[in-house]
């Protein structure tokens, strides 16, 4: 099934979409949630919450790519999770990634966060100055939560060139931050 | 803003960016990595062939172990012996013939395979040494040539102190263990004395193969 036919079925409020999403999403869904939880009955509850969220949401709402648009509500839902589990209840390899990210943020954590809207703007001008290569490993690292190992394999490169490339994205994070005078 | 929210945000990047990361990457063409391989594998397959297979009528032409390998010739291999060994050596006497250490280690070593050796002839005449004696030497290369010798020269002309004209010939030979171990019965002229010595220069390309007029 297409994602067009897919999407009609959502337009035609046809219960065989929640079906066909999960059939077509689910398993990449669940890992994803896992990656950021590591809790498979959290992870579970995560992923029926996007199927509910997404047949809220379509229509009016038409993604052009299916499957990101549904990682962005299950990864959104785990972060909601992890948020009121609390810092202690998070596990130790999302820990390590939150470390990662502390590294690169300037010092400015009095000063009030930015607006959704404005935050959305500057990462995705972020994301737009690193090479092809360079961003897939970010997102691979700091969206999907995959392990620097995993990375390597999936790129078909070593594990210290993994993370000499997210190191220099850090860099170029926090460079860019206090270039555009970013406060977080 | 804490780097947990910054992570709990990157939730709201452009979706492209997502589908992107999320497609599995076909491994790449790399084309430095496959044109060294090849070149590699060549490598590998001309030593094995060089080895193993040369071509008939052609041996191995074994050098001094000085250098690993001549890369103007088809040589195949080389004397794989003790590094820089000199020694000093009275001139042969007439008649005689001397092989050098390395030469005589070297047919000791190769004694069971069929390989040529490429070797440096100086000649001892009862005065001294014929190379410096262009029509002497050509006359003595004459008959090694007809004797059915692979004979090589390379000349060097230079101008001496006192304004004189120089000359040298450095006569080469490719020559079996049997040549050279029957060459003071077969070949050796008694006015002259023979030394023979494993060399690597000249090559056989800087030499011209003697033709006999």
């Amino acid at each position: 099934m297409t994602t067009d036919e897919l999407l009609a079925l959502y337009r035609l409020r046809d219960e065989d979409a929640l079906t066909h999403t999960a059939a077509l999403y689910g398993d990449r869904l669940h890992r994803l949630a896992v990656q950021i939880l590591h809790n498979e009955q959290a992870a579970e509850e995560c992923v029926n919450d996007t199927y509910l969220k997404a047949w809220n949401a379509i229509p009016p709402a038409h993604p052009s790519h299916m499957a990101a648009y549904l990682s962005q509500i299950t990864r959104r839902c785990a972060f909601s999770m992890l948020e009121k589990a609390g810092a202690q209840k998070r596990n130790a390899a999302f820990v390590a990634i939150t470390e990662e990210m502390q590294e690169c943020l300037p010092d400015h954590r009095l000063e009030p966060p930015p607006a959704e809207v404005e935050f959305k703007e500057w990462v995705n001008a972020f994301l737009a100055t690193l090479s092809v290569d360079a961003r897939r490993i970010f997102l691979r690292r700091y969206w999907f939560a995959d392990s620097v190992h995993d990375i390597a394999v999936r790129y078909h490169m070593t594990d210290s060139k993994v993370k000499t490339s997210l190191h220099r994205s850090r860099q170029a994070l926090l460079t860019f931050l206090e270039k555009e005078q970013i406060a977080l | 803003m804490n780097a947990f929210t910054v992570l709990q945000s990157l939730s709201d990047i452009d979706p492209a960016y997502i589908a992107d990361a999320e497609q599995i990457p076909a491994r790449r063409f790399r084309p430095r990595a496959l044109i060294a391989a090849c070149l590699a594998l060549l490598c590998l397959v001309a030593a094995v062939v060089s080895v193993f297979t040369h071509p008939a009528g052609e041996p191995p032409l074994i050098t001094s172990s000085a250098l690993q390998k001549d890369a103007d010739t088809d040589l195949i291999t080389v004397y794989d012996g003790p590094q820089y060994l000199e020694a000093c050596y009275a001139a042969p006497r007439d008649g005689d013939v001397l092989l050098e250490i390395e030469l005589t280690l070297a047919l000791q070593q190769y004694e069971q395979e069929d390989v040529r050796y490429w070797v440096r002839l100086a000649i001892f005449p009862k005065d001294g040494c014929l190379n410096f004696d262009e029509a002497a030497t050509d006359a003595e290369c004459a008959r090694l040539a007809s004797l059915g010798y692979a004979v090589y020269t390379h000349k060097k002309n230079w101008i001496g102190y006192w304004g004189e004209d120089k000359h040298y010939t450095t006569v080469c030979l490719k020559m079996s263990a049997d040549e050279l171990r029957a060459f003071e019965a077969v070949a050796a002229d008694r006015r002259f004395g023979y030394a023979f010595e494993l060399v690597h220069t000249p090559t056989v390309s800087d030499c011209t193969r003697y033709e006999i007029p």
